[in-house]
């Protein structure tokens, strides 16, 4: 382990601690900590800024609320990012219901169609809001496979075990993502 | 087996996600597949490019919804915005102490890495940091310029002389201690409340043993973390008016310091663990290590670099811990750019290069590759010119691990 990742988690730790007594500023700090990779990894699967604004809310309030049971041996990421996995899914599943959001997208597959909006000013480089069209622009089931792999480094027996898919199907999804981007992304490599 | 079988299997392969029997069949079809070979290489740099482009950039964004998660947490607390103006925190000399120490750094290396510049016939990296700065920002704090343009015609003038490019590395780092010491104390004694000068500089050097609770200095930096932002900006506001006095650097009448004024020499002495914490460590080791390896010039610079890259790694990680607890409460976005320009840029200059210069230095290939790993995965956040400098170093250490 590295200096740096040792003193922030001994940091982080802390934290966790001074938050377990009630300390709100100590919770404040882990906002700052976690926000940001909170937020790209729920974007990445919402791909709507406006509903990962409220998951991450939302999970930093529940997390808060239940913070006693956080093991500060473990890590808060972890433990957060669940939080706001679940609610995420929840999201998705509502919108599938109003109509359905997978399929709708299977047609799309389209980097063009895809409208960024306000998540354009967290973007401060062209390539960056290409790599975003791109992922948008994919299927929820192939998006969903490559983020978690991705951005939160879940292997496929993980990926499949949370998302109740075999393994081979984590492979075979994450195989066509790839293959996807790649094509899409090729000049960027 | 089928080609298109293996071309299904890559993906899986990259992520060492297949089962022992099928990874070893892969392996040895890649060995004759030039085809599932590209292929591989594309998936490795699809995982550098997603890392590379899918970080979210700074923005005023981040502040604003911490504290809306911060409000939803607690509804009825009242909003932070009142500033005291009181006693000096010293965070403006805590960052001048680290970029002094930067100076030092930059400056024992920059021998080397002109010879190594010279041959791949690039711009010296350590050089061009106190240059960047004064031109792209303007606005770094004004004792951080001089104890970089002290260094640096310090190393001009070295240069000119005879003999520079032969010195060894304990001379070049005697000189450079001199150079800082010397020059830093006039500024010191023009402004300096030196004890959180002393604080980082131990720090610097026991940071591995640092135990100060995260959750006790939310407590304190409560206390005088308003305090600190107008008594900063007094500080920078005194610092400006004394050089409009004073007319050129370190020369002209000294006006009387508005905060109380340092013993004699207390620059040296703040200054020297900071030194020290840098060249002590790789002076005992070399003495230990020179005989095994011939005292050869080369193992005595890469001890120091190594020593230098671990000190930087040590102060970054102890300025960003500081640097979120400030952004905890409403600071002035002033202060804010002002801290972000100074301290950590430096810092972060200095640590690209040095962990560059380890990789072309080291005879070792598992360190050259350890140095090309650390850039490729960089862990802090950095400018866009950052990162240039780091892609076009990568590209250097690759080809000399080729």
């Amino acid at each position: 382990m590295t200096v740096e990742n040792k003193e922030t988690k001994k940091q982080e730790r802390r934290l966790i601690e001074a938050s377990q007594n009630g300390d709100t500023k100590a919770f404040g700090l882990l906002i700052r900590m976690h926000q940001k990779r909170l937020f790209r990894f729920i974007y990445g699967l919402l791909g709507s800024f406006d509903m990962t604004e409220d998951v991450v809310q939302d999970a930093f309030v529940r997390a808060f609320k239940a913070i006693d049971r956080v093991n500060p041996d473990y890590g808060f990421y972890p433990w957060l990012s669940t939080i706001a996995r679940n609610l995420a899914y929840n999201q998705i599943r509502k919108e599938e219901k109003k109509e359905s959001l997978d399929s709708l997208q299977e047609v799309g597959f389209d980097p063009q169609s895809v409208a960024l909006g306000p998540m354009e000013s967290l973007l401060n480089d062209e390539n960056k809001k290409r790599f975003f069209e791109a992922l948008q622009s994919m299927p929820v089931k192939y998006r969903s496979v490559f983020v978690l792999r991705h951005f939160e480094d879940m292997d496929y027996a993980a990926i499949g075990s949370y998302l109740k898919i075999p393994p081979g199907t984590v492979d075979s999804r994450l195989y066509r993502a790839r293959k996807y981007l790649l094509e899409q992304l090729k000049e960027l490599l | 087996m089928e080609h298109s079988y293996f071309i299904d299997r890559i993906s899986a392969y990259h992520d060492r996600d297949l089962p022992p029997y099928e990874l070893e069949v892969v392996r040895e079809h890649l060995e004759s597949c030039e085809e599932c070979r590209r292929l591989l290489t594309q998936y490795e740099q699809l995982d550098a490019m997603v890392e590379r482009k899918s970080r979210l950039d700074e923005s005023d964004y981040w502040e604003e919804s911490a504290a809306k998660i911060e409000q939803a947490l607690n509804p009825t607390a009242p909003k932070v915005t009142e500033i005291k103006p009181t006693r000096s925190s010293g965070l403006v000399w805590k960052l001048a102490a680290v970029a002094a120490s930067v100076a030092a750094l930059t400056f024992i290396t920059l021998n080397r890495s002109e010879i190594e510049e010279s041959v791949l016939d690039q711009t010296a990296p350590s050089k061009d940091i106190p240059v960047r700065i004064d031109e792209e920002t303007g606005r770094t704090a004004d004792s951080t310029n001089r104890l970089f343009d002290e260094v640096d015609s310090k190393s001009e003038e070295i240069q000119s002389g005879d003999g520079m490019v032969g010195r060894k590395a304990d001379e070049v780092r005697e000189d450079a201690e001199e150079a800082v010491r010397g020059k830093a104390q006039p500024a010191a004694e023009e402004n300096l409340a030196m004890k959180p000068a002393v604080d980082i500089g131990s720090s610097i050097a026991k940071s591995s043993e640092k135990e100060a609770s995260a959750s006790d200095q939310v407590m304190e930096a409560d206390q005088v973390r308003r305090q600190e932002v107008s008594a900063d900006t007094d500080i920078i506001a005194n610092l400006k008016e004394k050089k409009r006095n004073s007319g050129s650097l370190g020369g002209g009448a000294v006006e009387q310091p508005r905060l109380s004024a340092p013993e004699k020499g207390t620059a040296e002495k703040a200054l020297t663990p900071i030194l020290e914490a840098v060249t002590q460590p790789a002076t005992t080791k070399l003495k230990s290590t020179s005989a095994a390896f011939g005292a050869d010039d080369n193992i005595a610079e890469l001890i120091a670099l190594r020593a230098q890259r671990d000190s930087l790694k040590a102060a970054i990680t102890e300025y960003v811990a500081h640097d979120i607890q400030r952004k905890a409460v409403a600071d002035t976005v002033a202060v804010q750019e002002r801290v972000a320009d100074s301290g950590y840029n430096v810092m972060l200059d200095s640590l690209i290069s040095t962990v560059y210069q380890i990789g072309l230095v080291s005879s070792d290939t598992t360190e050259v590759m350890e140095s090309t790993k650390y850039l490729r995965n960089f862990p802090w956040s950095r400018t866009n010119e950052q990162q240039s400098r780091i892609d076009k170093y990568l590209s250097q250490l690759q080809l000399k691990l080729d």
